[in-house]
């Protein structure tokens, strides 16, 4: 097995679970999350030595997968359907935390997608302010406004179905 | 310092994804990274065997008048500038159409009796959310087992269709809902016997087998639009359209030619969503095809009429 092989099944292995979590909270559907995964490791090992030049894999590969998950919200034809409805396996009883859970889920597919990324960089990857900027290619002042917006969306959004059960 | 709501939010988002649906294919991810490599590799070789191209046709033109000039690039121009030979087209006997995928898939029926087949899909409707629903189908008996939702909404639905020695189609129906402790059993009948010869074998049962394939080939026309990776295997897409509209993708494993998704469009004249449903050949365990063909019900559970 060459080394590049090596290193990047090393890679793959290690943060291939972190990232298809970050990419199921801004697709909203495990398959699609998979999807992107699969397109952003691709892409990794293609260019692998650059990857590493880069001095620091997992951020350039991070920068890898937003691009992935811009692009197929550019192209609705490539998107695939988001699923509405719990992920989580079903148990006999209604758990209010789990219910809650799921309008949460529902909430952050309702953001604009910068902001979805925004939260789910500080909040799900606890990326700090600087280094969520530099991965969205922003400032830091818009990491706070964006997360700031989001958090009164998802407040609002929250209330408000709370409110009709 | 995150304040308490960022903290709870960070909290649930963890929560959220802490459901660990199946691992990567990491050795397909590589297989695919290395073609897509080699392929990025043999491209920009083409193109310097364009360029060499462009060069032979202007030296070809001049050696008419010089000798040996001509023939000197026209020597190298078989040669990638790597030295390498360039790509060969593929071999007529292996050129991919929908007929031979139709074919491929085809061929899977004589297998289709060693799995379970599940199928996870979303369902389509204007004006309410869609919901997700997970169907197990025992393509030896044909009889399916439906689960939907979670907490008090949770419901689990069996089938099982048959015709009678009258030749009449039925459905026996069971289900459970978990909310309400409740389950009901119906057994439908069809309104008489069936035209024609019964069809043989399973009646029942919603996977993308072969016959179900060519159902969906003989809706339409079909053609192959890419090869993308759809829940760790790499697929062949197949879109069926009918006229201009499209109205069917089907994502078949290259390897095993199993259906892996399904997507079924509504046409540009309906508000509803597609649905996707995506499949898992599942090998068979005794619990599992014991589950799928005989309905459950819990203990404490009260039958209550159909529809209730």
């Amino acid at each position: 097995m060459s080394g590049r092989s090596e290193e990047f099944r090393e890679f793959a292995r290690d943060r291939g679970w972190p990232l298809q979590q970050t990419a199921y909270l801004l697709c909203g559907d495990w398959h699609a999350a998979q999807d992107v995964v699969q397109e952003t490791l691709i892409k990794a090992y293609r260019h692998w030595p650059r990857v590493k030049r880069a001095g620091n894999p997992d951020a350039y590969v991070r920068g890898i997968l937003l691009n992935e998950v811009r692009d197929r919200w550019r192209r609705p034809e490539k998107a695939v359907p988001v699923a509405h409805f719990a992920a989580e396996p079903a148990v006999p009883d209604a758990s209010d935390d789990i219910a809650r859970r799921d309008r949460l889920r529902q909430a952050l597919l309702e953001l604009p997608l910068q902001q979805r990324m925004t939260v789910v960089l500080r909040y799900l990857e606890d990326q700090t302010q600087v280094e969520t900027a530099k991965l969205l290619g922003c400032s830091e002042g818009t990491v706070k406004s964006q997360s700031s917006r989001a958090l009164g969306t998802l407040r609002t959004f929250l209330t408000r179905t709370e409110s009709k059960l | 310092m995150k304040s308490p709501e960022e903290i709870r939010l960070s909290h649930d988002l963890h929560r959220i994804v802490d459901v660990r649906p199946g691992d990567l294919d990491i050795d397909a991810i590589e297989r695919s990274g290395q073609r897509q490599r080699r392929r990025g590799l043999a491209v920009r070789g083409l193109a310097g065997v364009a360029v060499l191209g462009v060069a032979v046709v202007g030296s070809l033109a001049a050696a008419n008048h010089s000798g040996t000039a001509g023939r000197v690039a026209g020597q190298a121009a078989a040669r990638t500038p790597t030295g390498k030979a360039a790509v060969q087209p593929a071999s007529p006997a292996n050129v991919e159409t929908v007929a031979y995928v139709e074919k491929h898939i085809a061929a899977t029926a004589s297998n289709l009796d060693n799995y379970l087949v599940k199928s996870v899909s979303n369902t389509s409707s204007v004006g309410t959310p869609s919901v997700e629903i997970t169907i197990w189908t025992d393509p030896r008996t044909g009889n399916t087992m439906l689960q939907q939702g979670s907490g008090a909404g949770r419901l689990t639905y069996w089938e099982h269709d048959y015709f009678d020695s009258d030749r009449v189609l039925q459905s026996d129906q069971t289900q459970v809902n978990y909310g309400p402790r409740t389950w009901w059993k119906y057994d439908m009948q069809g309104d008489g016997p069936v035209q024609g010869p019964v069809p043989s074998g399973p009646v029942g049962g919603d996977y993308p087998g072969p016959a179900q394939v060519k159902q969906w080939l003989d809706s339409g026309v079909g053609k192959i639009v890419g090869h993308p990776y759809v829940d760790g295997h790499q697929t062949v897409e197949l879109s069926i359209s009918a006229g201009s509209v499209e109205v069917h993708a089907i994502f078949a494993d290259v390897h095993t030619y199993q259906v892996v998704r399904s997507i079924k469009y509504f046409g540009p004249q309906s508000d509803a969503p597609p649905i996707t449903a995506n499949y898992q050949w599942v090998p068979r365990t005794s619990a599992m095809v014991k589950l799928v063909n005989n309905p459950v019900i819990p203990a404490g559970f009260t039958q209550v009429p159909v529809g209730d």
